[in-house]
Order: structure tokens, then sequence, then C-alpha cells
């Protein structure tokens, strides 16, 4: 912010004093004007997000931040007798930024590929850097050119870019519930996805109970096996010293590292390897799935919930050791030694106070982990199947994330029979994750309270 | 004293120190301290800032920063302390620290901690422990009705105070306390000054402290170091009263001194 401040008394104005009410009002108001205007191009500009055209916009948008600032301008001289360099700065990317604005189509018709979303995302960049700044000058107007004034006005830099994001997050989900939330039916949630050749014609039924149950068990399972895992390693690298405990630690950041990709092909490659012989035995039955069928034979799958389940802790384990290792760390050290001075051994503490303690990371760290591993069940579409033979720890793995996936791309069975609740898959999904986000931050303070009496040390 | 419910009720423990030396690094923080700790008896440990007070004590019950390096004998009742396990060593040896320290738990959890940590004692047997140990630090009578609030809701005098009980709940044979009442009030540091008083003849107690006049107060013995050296050693009355060495003289008579003139 660069707008000097007004002085209080203004003498001088070569203007005669029967006319100096009036100018005052309209000039007390313009900045007010401004700030209502600039809001308009904001709006405009984050609702680019999800629009896939401002063609539209763009030039209105453009002339009114040029009125807005022209009228900010005046405003500053009126008060000041002198030039607002802010302003006068910002009138000047204006224009550049208009120019720009009506050079932009030329660029994106040249450049064809998704050239409207792409002309549309220019746009709206363009316009933020603009009106943002332009914004925070309008506002230390408005809050009365003081230099609290100037202090408050960096507000709208802080705030609204994550206004922007939650606006666009808000755009995403309110289309996903009007796409998905109609087709949410008792039928939908309960009836079970099959497809039989009866004769010769194809007899199916829809529903997306075992892609739900799936889900949960996928998340269940996960949970589970990354827990004990995760925090038994939070442990050692907190709690042990040495060159094992590095190694331990630093393969665990690695462990972070690696491309869910890379997961999804292990997972893949452990079923194949699994399966070379065709066998149905009790492991390759609990790696690669097995099929019951009405006659009682076994048909090995594509891959179980249990070989899901044991890659995606792989994400989850991570988390949950660096959320172990990090609530075992904040311990403060003297109550540490107060236990030692008691004669506990380390085992001791470690159940009674330090694990206590880093409950509220460890609930955090879990939940957190497993909703990301939740959303990035995706990865494990290759083991996974269309679920109609049930779900299970044995069965074949599958999930909410597989029916989104193969609904608009699948058999043209599945894809018939399917396709309507794609978006409905979507908005479970979300709801699933979203919750167990809401959760991990309920527990995060319920354990807080719990354990560490609502006292923090930091 | 006896507390309710163990087995064995041991007696005070006695110290020996011979030839002490500690070192973290290059840096000698005590330099050959012989001294007997009395069984039963309060020994005040006074010296300037710096003086290896606080190493002494923590080399007592091997709570010593991991870099220090011991040479030297310890004995706790003819045990060389060097030789037992440190976990045991602890459970005869209890300690309080400068700022208090309660677990994020209940009172009660927190006297009965060492106890259920040592386990040995049954369950029965909790009842009389919190409270004979509640007591004993003069704690009891305004903590007996909220036995289950959170310690930290007490305030720091009192959490000083459960900080002593919970040592004295596993019957200890020797109590040390790091500057206790550091962080008090003066009301808070009479009612701790209060319960040491109260320890004695059943524990020995070792405190370590910069108040000269509750050094006085609380003191059987007092030893008085400077730059790693024990200056003088003695009972409390005839130290402050006729001090054989120069430096103890002025290092207590001075402090009393700005405390008249105060």
């Amino acid at each position: 912010m660069c707008a000097s401040v007004s002085s209080t008394t203004r003498s001088t104005h070569g203007l005669r004093d029967a006319q100096r009410p009036l100018l005052d009002y309209v000039s007390a108001a313009l900045p007010v004007g401004a700030l209502a205007g600039i809001s308009v191009v904001l709006f405009v500009a984050c609702l680019s997000f999800s629009l896939n055209s401002l063609d539209g916009y763009r030039l209105p948008a453009v002339a009114l931040l040029a009125a807005s600032l022209a009228a900010i301008t005046v405003h500053a001289r009126y008060e000041d007798r002198a030039w607002d360099r802010g302003a006068i700065v910002l009138l000047a990317s204006t224009a550049l930024a208009g120019a720009m604005l009506s050079w932009l189509p030329e660029y994106a018709y040249g450049h064809s590929v998704n050239g409207l979303v792409h002309r549309s995302l220019f746009t709206a960049i363009i316009l933020l850097a603009v009106a943002l700044p332009s914004m925070c000058i309008a506002l230390f107007y408005v809050l009365g050119a003081t230099p609290t004034a100037r202090d408050r006005s960096w507000y709208p830099l802080l705030v609204l870019p994550v206004a922007a994001a939650f606006g666009a997050y808000g755009l995403i989900l309110a289309r996903l519930i009007e796409k998905g939330a109609p087709d949410l039916s008792w039928h939908a949630v309960t009836g079970v996805y099959s497809s039989q050749l009866v004769g010769s014609a194809i007899v199916s039924e829809s529903g997306m109970r075992n892609y739900i149950l799936g889900t949960l068990l996928l998340i269940a399972m996960t949970a589970l096996i990354a827990l004990p895992i995760g925090i038994g390693v939070g442990i050692f690298v907190s709690e042990y010293e040495g060159w094992l405990a590095r190694i331990v630690g630093f393969s665990t950041a690695m462990l972070r590292a690696i491309s869910v990709f890379i997961l999804a092909v292990s997972a893949v490659s452990l079923v194949k390897w699994v399966g070379e012989d065709d066998s149905t035995g009790p492991f390759s039955n609990l790696i690669r799935g097995v099929y019951t069928d009405a006659a009682g034979f076994d048909h090995p799958t594509k891959g179980s919930f249990l070989t899901a389940a044991m890659f995606l802790s792989l994400l989850v384990i991570p988390v949950i050791a660096r959320a172990t290792e990090e609530g075992l760390r904040s311990l403060p050290r003297d109550i540490r030694e107060g236990s030692t001075a008691l004669g506990a051994t380390d085992g001791h503490a470690l159940l009674r106070v330090l694990l206590p303690w880093a409950a509220p990371n460890i609930m955090t760290g879990l939940l957190l982990g497993t909703a990301e591993a939740a959303g990035s069940v995706t990865v494990l579409l290759f083991i996974s199947g269309n679920g109609q033979y049930g779900v299970g720890p044995q069965h074949e793995s599958t999930s909410l994330a597989y029916l989104i996936f193969d609904a608009g791309r699948g058999t043209n069975t599945f894809k018939e029979v399917m396709g309507q609740y794609q978006f409905s898959a979507a908005l479970l999904l979300l709801c699933i994750t979203f919750s167990l986000t809401i959760g991990s931050l309920v527990l995060r303070q319920k354990f807080a309270s719990r354990y560490r009496a609502g006292i923090s040390y930091e | 004293m006896s507390l309710n419910g163990r087995a064995i009720v041991p007696g005070p423990g006695a110290f020996a120190i011979k030839g002490l030396r500690v070192a973290y690094g290059a840096t000698e923080v005590i330099k050959g301290i012989d001294m007997t700790i009395a069984p039963g008896a309060v020994l005040a440990v006074v010296g300037p800032s710096g003086c290896g007070k606080t190493t002494l004590l923590r080399t007592l019950n091997r709570m010593t920063a991991g870099s220090a390096r011991i040479s030297g004998q310890i004995t706790l009742d003819g045990d060389d302390i060097h030789k037992m396990d440190p976990v045991l060593l602890r459970r005869r040896v209890g300690m309080v620290f400068q700022k208090p320290n309660p677990f994020p738990m209940s009172i009660r959890e927190n006297v009965l901690y060492g106890v259920k940590a040592q386990g040995g004692s049954k369950k029965s047997a909790y009842v009389d422990i919190v409270e004979s140990s509640l007591a004993t630090a003069a704690l009891w009578h305004e903590v007996k009705d909220r036995l289950d609030d959170s310690a930290l809701a007490l305030s720091l005098g009192q959490q000083q105070r459960l900080c002593i009980a919970r040592a004295l709940a596993v019957s200890p044979e020797v109590i040390l306390m790091d500057e206790p009442a550091a962080s008090l009030d003066p009301t808070s540091t009479a009612e701790l000054e209060d319960s040491i008083i109260g320890m004695k003849g059943a524990y020995t107690v070792v405190v370590v402290t910069h108040d000269i006049e509750e050094a006085r107060h609380v003191s059987d013995h007092t030893a008085h170091l400077s730059a790693g050296n024990v200056v003088e050693f003695g009972e409390t009355e005839v130290l402050f009263g006729a001090a054989k060495s120069a430096e103890t003289r002025a290092y207590l008579g001075g402090r009393a001194l700005a405390a008249a003139n105060r």
C-alpha cells in the first residue's frame, strides 16, 4: 500500500464552502463504490474456476475494474490534492491487463487444446492479480485512511485466495450434489451390481452396496494394518538413538515420497507372481482373492481386499509414524524425567505417559492418513473388480473409486447399468473422506482434553 | 513414619560419597567430593549458581545427562550405586524437581504412578497409600474431595507438594529435592518447608537450595559448595554460627546480612 494518508484539514480546495458538503459525500462514496465494483470483479474471477468460459464477463470485468480504480484515484485527489502512487500503478496495470486480455483470444485459439479452459484460467489469474491489490487500496480509503487502516487493508490479500479456494471447492460440491443426490435412492445404496447371461439375453442388476461396503472395509483394514506398524515405527524412530533408528526414520520418509503408481505396479506384480501357477491354495487365495461359484468351485480373482489394504497401508504408515514421532517429541522433558525418577521402566512410561500424550497426534495421523488412502484407492484399480462377488478380506477388492472410474470407461454392460451412479458415487466418496477429516478434528480435541488435561505445554 | 499396606518399610538410607568427580566434556563440574549423608536427616546443599549442586544431586540417583563422565564411588547403605540397576536405585532414591512436573492425569493417578510402575502393592492398599503420602506432603486436606480432578488444575505450590507425595508414595529411603521452592510464592514455600520438616527421621532428604534462610530452617546438616568443591560441611547450627572457612562465613553471612537489610 503506498497511498498517502489524507490530512483531516481540507481548507484550500479552491471550492466555495457552499459546495463542499455534497462533494464530501460524493468523495466518501467513491471508495465504497470501488470496493463493491472490485468485489464483483473478484467474484467473476473466482467463478472462472468452475465456469468453462469467461468470455462474456471479461470485458465488463475489466471495465468495472478500471472504473473502480478511477474512482479511488479521484477520491485520493479530492482528499489530498496529491496523486496516489498506488492507484496510478494499478491503473497502469489495469491497462496492461486489459491489453493482455484482448490479446488472449488470439493466443488461446492458436493453442486450441482445451482453449476455453485455458483462456478462462488466464483471465482469472490476470483479474485476481490486479483486483486483489486494488481491493486493498479501496479498503484503505473505506476504513478512513489512517495508519491503522493501512495495516488492516492487507486483509483481502490474506483472506481472498483462501476464500477463492473454498468457493471453488463449494461450487464443485454443489455440482456433485446437484447431479449425484437425486440418484441416491434406497435401491441405489443397497442393490448389488450383477450381470449374467441368461439364454441369449444379458440380465443385470444395479446398485452400489458392494462399492460402499468395499470402501469402508478397505478403510478399516488399512487402519488396522497401519496403526500398530505406524505407532511402532514412530516409537522406534523417536525413542531409540543410533544408526538403525536413523535408517528406519529415513526409509519411512522415503516411503512417503514413493509415487502411488509404484505401489500399484507392485500390487499387480505381487498378484501376478502369486497367481503364476493358477492355484487356489490358501496363500494364493489370500493375495489374489477367491470366488466360489454356485457349484462349489473356487476361482481366482484379480486381487483381494487384503492385498489392496496392505498396499494402501503403505501410504498411511509413514503418516502415523510421523505423527507418533511428533507427539512423543512434544512431551515436555521434565514429565519424562518425573517418570524416570519414580523408578518406572521405559515400557511403563511408554504405556502410561508417552502414548497417552501422543494419542491426539496419532489419532489425527490415522484418520487423515486413512482419508488420504481412501481417496488414493484409485491406484489399486489394476487389482480391483466390479464387486459382483461380494465383500470380505479374501474377496476381489472393489471400491467407489472403481465405480467412478469404470462407470465412464468400462465394458458396455457396466457402463449402461452403473453409469447413472457416477456422480452419486463421487458424492459418497467425498462424504466418507470428509467425515474422516471432521472426525479427526473432533477426536483430536477430545483426546487432547482427556490425556493432556486440555493444557498445552508448547 | 510408615506407609500402610507396604510389605517392606525400608528405613532411611545413608549415602557415602568418596572422591566424586563429574565432568561434562572438558569441563569438570565436581572436583573431588567426599561426604557422608546421615540417614534420617535433612541435608541442605547451598552455594552459588554453577557450583555443581544440581549435578551432585542428579549423580545420586544417576540422572545426570548422558554425556557426564563420573569417577569416584557412591554407596547407598553400603551398595555401590553404579553397580545397581538404575531403575532399582531410583525406586530407593526419589526426586523432586525444580519446576513442578505432575503428569497430565488425576491427582490420585499421579500419587499412584510410581506405585503402579513398581508393582508389588495390592490394589486394596492404594487408598491408604494415597492418603498417607498426601498427608505427609501436607496436601491431603486441600485435595481429599477432588482426588479424581486433573493434577494440572492445582496451584503451583500444590503441584509441587503433589510431586513430593508422588515420590513418598513408593516409600523411598532417600528423597532428593532440586530447589523445590524455586517457582513458589512465600506461602507455598512455608507449606513446603513444613512438609520437609515432617519427613525427618523417616526419610533421608537432600535439598539443593539458593535460599539460605530455607536451608537454616529445614536442615540438620549443611554443605557449602563452591566451584565443584565442598568448602565446608557440618551441622547447620555450627555452620551458621561459627563456620571455620571465611568463604562460608561470607556466603552464609553475606546472604543473611542482605536479607536483614531488606
